[in-house]
């Protein structure tokens, strides 16, 4: 039996000619190139926002075609309309509920059986579907025929060949949705027959839910029916919830699903599974056609020998990152000091054309220094996201997420949790976020708490400094080191949390690995820009502001009047380190300073770096801001602004090598920046765990750096 | 005279802008695009 | 004498083809493994191992997949040559 339903639209929507708006889903596989697809229509005019009640990101967007306005909703990607992800759920219910007028699938033409597999689950919700022959272009060059209007002939659907990548068929698929949503071209509900045994079962639960018609007006009733076949919990719950006579149906639906089993001695769930399959399987064998031996790219199984080789894999990771930081420091380090340069004059003419006072002071000290510091390192940023925008870009994150999954698994974290740790090396912000691909919510937990660990676009510039200052002829060596530790630090904590506050199951780990990519030119220049502009933007307000501040509160209250800063008095208390009072200890700032110091000395760290620190809460750079303000103080009378900052930091007896250590592991590890905080706040839906990340990584980095300080004194490592 | 003014003027600004930025930060409804732009207090995503 | 003998996905090495039998799981395991295509009869081939053989890189329907040891002893397989 095979049936075949027209659908028309008509009865859905007040339908009125031309203007109306048309709401269209965008679905398909993960990878198949959908998100291309829908920034290709939507442009600029996107809108991002939640699904209701969860944080699965639901993007959307206007756009015209023609005289027709059409709303356009990206649904997350998804293999199947199964229950066991919040993605197919969400899915599901934006058609269930929002009554799309259609669906554009978009799949993968060198992937067709398992594009397909989704696209006859979309196709059984009842709403016509257009799909996408996306990648086509690959698929040719790989030697797949496809005689898309046979295809298209069997599925009841209209398919359109695309090149998302390039803008093609794009029109024509627009073109065509619309003409399915306004009901001039017809689309069959396919309903694939799914055997005899089977149908039958299907038709007596649809006899079953027809007893309550409101809940068939609300509810795909053939969808529901082969859910309800499949053991679908969730199909089970809106029966429960919205049928009058759930307990009738549920009997007739276990009635029927132990009469299949016997028969096949099989889940029923896999005989459908297995049909769907099956009815994919002949269509393709009528459509597809390889022309040229499937040879699966060989330079793509070159690179995998190297890069997923059991032995060389992990290894391989190490040293590509160890190039990616020499590569951004050989960069970014000269062009740093071209910027550097140009502040050092601006200071200067500043300095001849206004008249000493807080005008000057609050030019110079506050703003040059403060945000100087930080524009100094824009280069060595901009290189470091750029390298880990190729990487990503090329596949391999996915890749080497398989090569670690096993060592992964000892610190009880999934494989998938190297992409937010290795996203979370730029900036923990997005880290933190795509922490999403983790389905499990002890493992994507423990991943956001670590996260923010690892050195990140901010503290490079900090460690840096540390390093060439204190390291100087080992500093890239020493910086790989510190950029180690981060990983090592957040897998011992992951250990440690996963044993005890968050124990528990382990997810499975199926995991599609896609295929290379080779990253283009413009992709990497737009990168650059977007990355430039953002730093400078963050440069530009939020470090600027901060530093105004932070200027503010370590220049007023001034030192009395009697006191000059250039007198050494005898008569003036001997500060910790044996140097003439510095005037900035008379501000606000430095007193919250003085009166922290006690708590520091434990870890070598001075009133200065208090204050620094402090500051470097709202965001790691500012440290540098602090800093830089802080010597600019110092240093009013001296005029020697030709003294970077580095240089200042060598020469204080306050600093040195062992303190420097236990510095750098102190910034890695300790509070996250307030925008980790609040994306933790918000990935999480409570403000439990990011004021519970605050108190453990500030004393976690507090006893180490104590420790570390502690034992090299007690090693005679000191100075 | 008027420098301290100016100056002064310019901190309180900031302190504002400061604050009101955190604000937002941690109260903003809608989640951030996962092409995130980065760290720096997006009020909205600019995603191309 | 016929190897009708199904043996585990777990136990075979790479280079390796093989036809899937039976997946012997319940609930969200099955599920996906079966979504991304562990279906009776499906051919597929064994890639490669990550250290200690765990976890393992199959390409079934023309893609590669990635599966924990754990996962792979779930699936039931009779090699093909």
């Amino acid at each position: 039996m095979f049936f075949k339903h027209k659908h028309h639209h008509n009865k859905h929507h007040g339908h009125h000619h031309g203007g109306r708006k048309i709401k269209v889903a965008i679905a398909g596989n993960p990878n198949a190139g959908k998100t291309t697809i829908f920034n290709a229509l939507t442009g600029q005019n996107q809108k991002i926002g939640n699904y209701p009640g969860v944080t699965v990101e639901k993007k959307s967007g206007h756009i015209f075609h023609g005289r027709h306005e059409i709303e356009l909703v990206d649904l997350p990607g998804t293999y199947s309309l199964s229950a066991y992800s919040i993605e197919e759920i969400v899915s599901r219910d934006f058609v269930i509920n929002d009554k799309p007028d259609v669906i554009i699938d978009v799949m993968d033409s060198t992937n067709l059986e398992r594009n397909l597999y989704l696209l006859l689950q979309f196709q059984e919700l009842g709403i016509p579907v257009v799909g996408a022959l996306n990648m086509s272009d690959e698929a040719e060059q790989k030697g797949l025929q496809i005689n898309n209007e046979q295809l298209s002939k069997i599925l009841g659907i209209p398919l359109i060949k695309t090149v998302g990548t390039k803008g093609l068929g794009l029109k024509e698929l627009m073109r065509n949705a619309v003409r399915v949503a306004n009901g001039r071209i017809n689309t069959t509900f396919r309903h694939i027959n799914y055997g005899i045994e089977v149908e039958d079962a299907h038709h007596k639960i649809i006899n079953s839910l027809q007893t309550d018609s409101d809940f068939c007006s609300k509810f795909p009733g053939h969808w529901m029916a082969i859910k309800l076949l499949e053991n679908d919990h969730d199909a089970v719950e809106k029966i429960k919830e919205n049928h009058k006579h759930s307990d009738q149906v549920l009997e007739e639906t276990n009635t029927v699903i132990q009469f299949i089993e016997k028969h096949f001695g099989e889940d029923s769930e896999i005989i459908i599974s297995e049909q769907r399959y099956g009815y994919i399987h002949g269509a393709l064998k009528e459509t597809l056609k390889h022309s040229k031996k499937l040879i699966g790219s060989t330079t793509s199984e070159k690179i995998d020998n190297i890069v997923l080789n059991k032995y060389l894999g992990i290894p391989v990771f190490l040293l590509i990152m160890y190039l990616i930081y020499q590569f951004t420091f050989t960069l970014g380090d000269p062009l740093g000091l071209v910027i550097e340069k140009l502040f050092t004059g601006l200071k200067a003419i500043l300095e001849n054309n206004l008249p000493q006072g807080v005008l000057l002071d609050f030019l110079t000290g506050g703003i040059i220094d403060g945000v100087g510091g930080v524009l100094v390192f824009l280069p060595l940023v901009v290189f470091l996201f750029i390298c880990l925008s190729i990487l990503e870009d090329t596949g391999y994150m996915a890749r080497a997420a398989f090569v670690m999954d096993k060592f992964f698994h000892i610190f009880g974290l999934h494989g998938r949790s190297f992409i937010p740790f290795m996203v979370s090396t730029g900036c923990a912000v997005p880290g933190v976020m795509s922490a999403r691909v983790l389905s499990n919510p002890k493992d994507r937990l423990v991943t956001i708490l670590v996260s923010p660990i690892m050195m990140c676009s901010a503290k490079t510039p900090v460690i840096a400094i540390l390093t060439a200052v204190f390291f100087p002829k080992n500093a890239g060596l020493i910086f790989w080191l510190v950029w180690l530790s981060g990983w090592i630090m957040a897998f011992i904590l992951a250990l440690i949390f996963r044993k005890t506050l968050f124990a528990g199951e382990q997810t499975p780990f199926v995991m599609e690995l896609p295929p290379y990519r080779i990253p283009t030119v413009r992709g990497i220049y737009q990168h650059m820009t977007e990355k430039s502009g953002e730093y400078i933007k963050k440069a530009g307000t939020v470090i600027l502001a901060a530093s105004i501040i932070i200027w503010f509160f370590l220049n007023y209250p001034k030192p009395p009047q009697e006191f000059s800063t250039n007198q050494q008095t005898t008569n003036v208390e001997q500060t910790v380190d044996n140097s003439t009072i510095n005037p900035v200890e008379f501000s606000y700032g430095g007193k919250i300073g003085k009166f922290m110091e006690p708590v520091l000395k434990p870890a070598g760290f001075d009133w200065k770096l208090g204050v620094a620190l402090f500051a470097g809460t709202a965001a790691k750079e500012v440290i540098i801001s602090t800093m830089g303000i802080l010597y600019g103080v110092d240093d009013e009378a001296e005029l020697d602004s030709d003294s970077s900052l580095q240089q200042k930091i060598k020469t204080d007896p306050a600093y040195n090598k062992l303190m420097s250590v236990s510095l750098m592991f102190f910034i890695m590890i300790y509070i996250p920046c307030i925008a980790t905080l609040a994306v933790v706040r918000k990935e999480t839906g409570t403000w439990k765990w990011p004021l519970f990340q605050v108190v453990y990584t500030l004393v976690v980095a507090y006893t180490v750096a104590v420790f570390i300080y502690q034992t090299g004194l007690f090693f005679g490592l000191g100075v | 005279m008027i420098e301290l003014i100016i100056v002064f003027s310019l901190v309180i600004i900031a302190g504002i802008y400061l604050f009101k930025k955190m604000y937002t930060t941690f109260t903003k409804p809608t989640s951030t695009c996962s092409n995130c732009s980065g760290c720096n207090f997006v009020d909205k995503c600019d995603v191309k | 004498m016929t190897s009708d003998q199904t043996t585990l996905l777990s136990d075979l090495i790479p280079g390796q083809n093989f036809k899937v039998k039976k997946v012997n799981a319940k609930g969200e395991i099955r599920r996906r493994l079966v979504d991304i295509g562990f279906i009776k009869e499906e051919p597929g081939k064994v890639l490669r191992e990550a250290l200690f053989r765990d976890p393992i890189e199959i390409e079934i329907k023309n893609t590669k997949v990635s599966l924990r040891r754990s996962e792979a002893e779930l699936i039931n397989v009779k090699v093909i040559d």
